[in-house]
């Protein structure tokens, strides 16, 4: 994901203040939400439903929460090979041997994608997660499918 | 033949237990999932009576109707399926129900098979594992609304996004799951910590009535390498249907299908002719 492209940023600032279930869940959240992405980054100001303020880097007072993955992890969203639940859940569900399972710690693997920081704000914005990551999705497959791939 | 489904209470553990019933017959009793209630098998119970079955789904305490045993959460997969056993006991008196159940109620049909499959026709374990512990952590720490604003919508939605693909493409049933998992919270999070914390692995040696393991090849939290290897733990008695396009919620995506799998096997394998 090239999150720390302008034009990426902007279609999804639009893409976000244009979602109705992301407006109404984030009504009353004063803070921002990083998207990580190995050295890419999106630091976005939610405020009242609306982001209304973005960046490539973390500002000095940092994040609240933020959404980490690999670039492998983002593409398997955005091409709809899993869903986010799936993704942001720990657990071996995904093993080709029941070894590869207790190596990766059964239940307690870490998942693919991360949410991290204020636990509590992000649980309370689980909808919202859910949407932006709806969006992310849909902003991704867009690109892959303009770039041909 | 009435296939109207009619609401009744019985009193199980000391407690008011609610269950759907449709039809006459050999018994089927449908066990739900997490945090849902007996509403997941609306389409399947009229689907069953019309093949000659008794059809109940009922309630786990602290889901739908039915209140929790002694105002506690089940939080152990053997308390479920062991007031599942007493419930089939009572409402099913001299007789072996089939007996189904999906995701938690597919881990509590494993350990019916493990625990009292002498007193079954048939056991459909659907989206279930004997050893729920390596698909997701325990999650004790989640269980009160207070340290953890996410489960609440986490299984609400944990659910939906399992679907399969022709289900999730379809709105109105989308939402309708949604809404059979209200009781996410308070029940739902113990029956997790119950799906976590389960394991039957080393009783299914001795299993004695068929068993047809089905598995949604859509849904993510079940592995079917997982199911194999539970099909392989119970030997000959097991038959495994893998079934394309449908995800966690077999009975509710295509009960059509899913009432002709039951039905085959069990006229197939326990070789009861139920009454048309």
């Amino acid at each position: 994901m090239r999150f720390a492209d302008p034009a990426f940023q902007e279609r999804l600032q639009d893409a976000l203040n244009a979602d109705e279930e992301f407006a109404l869940e984030s009504r009353w959240f004063d803070g921002s939400i990083l998207l990580e992405c190995g050295p890419e980054r999106c630091w976005l100001k939610v405020y009242r439903g609306q982001v209304i303020d973005r960046l490539e880097f973390v500002p000095a007072f940092g994040y609240t929460f933020k959404l980490v993955g690999s670039e492998d992890a983002w593409r398997l969203l955005v091409s709809g090979e899993r869903t986010f639940t799936d993704l942001a859940t720990s657990g071996s569900r995904h093993c080709e041997t029941l070894e590869q399972i207790v190596a990766g710690g059964g239940g307690y693997r870490p998942p693919e994608i991360g949410i991290e920081g204020n636990g509590i704000e992000a649980g309370r914005l689980h909808l919202a997660i859910l949407r932006l990551a709806a969006v992310l999705a849909a902003l991704g497959s867009t690109e892959l499918a303009a770039a041909g791939r | 033949m009435s296939t109207e489904i009619t609401g009744h209470y019985v009193s199980i553990d000391g407690t008011r237990i609610f269950y759907d019933a449709c039809g006459e017959g050999t018994p089927f009793v449908g066990v739900h999932t997490a945090g849902a209630d007996a509403r997941e098998y609306q389409y399947l119970l009229p689907l069953m009576a019309e093949r000659g079955y008794r059809a109940l789904a009922l309630d786990l305490p602290g889901h739908g109707k039915s209140y929790p045993v002694g105002w506690e959460p089940h939080r152990t997969m053997h308390q479920h399926a062991e007031l599942v056993h007493r419930f089939a006991q009572e409402v099913c008196p001299g007789e072996k129900p089939v007996v189904a159940g999906c995701s938690i109620g597919g881990c509590m049909a494993f350990d019916l098979a493990a625990h009292h499959s002498e007193d079954y026709t048939a056991i459909v374990p659907m989206e279930g594992l004997p050893d729920g512990s390596p698909i997701l952590p325990h999650p004790g720490e989640a269980e009160r609304p207070s340290w953890s604003t996410a489960w609440r919508p986490f299984l609400e939605y944990a659910a939906v996004e399992s679907l399969g693909k022709p289900t999730l493409a379809d709105a109105e049933k989308v939402k309708e799951l949604w809404w059979q998992h209200q009781n996410a919270q308070q029940a739902g999070n113990g029956d997790i910590q119950a799906w976590a914390g389960h394991d039957v692995r080393e009783l299914l040696g001795d299993v004695r009535c068929p068993i047809l393991i089905i598995k949604g090849a859509d849904d993510f939290w079940v592995p079917e390498l997982l199911i194999r290897a539970a099909a392989e733990l119970i030997g000959e008695q097991a038959e495994v249907a893998v079934l394309d396009d449908i995800g966690h919620y077999p009975m509710y995506e295509d009960p059509a299908l899913v009432a002709r799998l039951i039905d085959e096997f069990v006229r197939a394998r326990a070789g009861v002719a139920a009454a048309r």
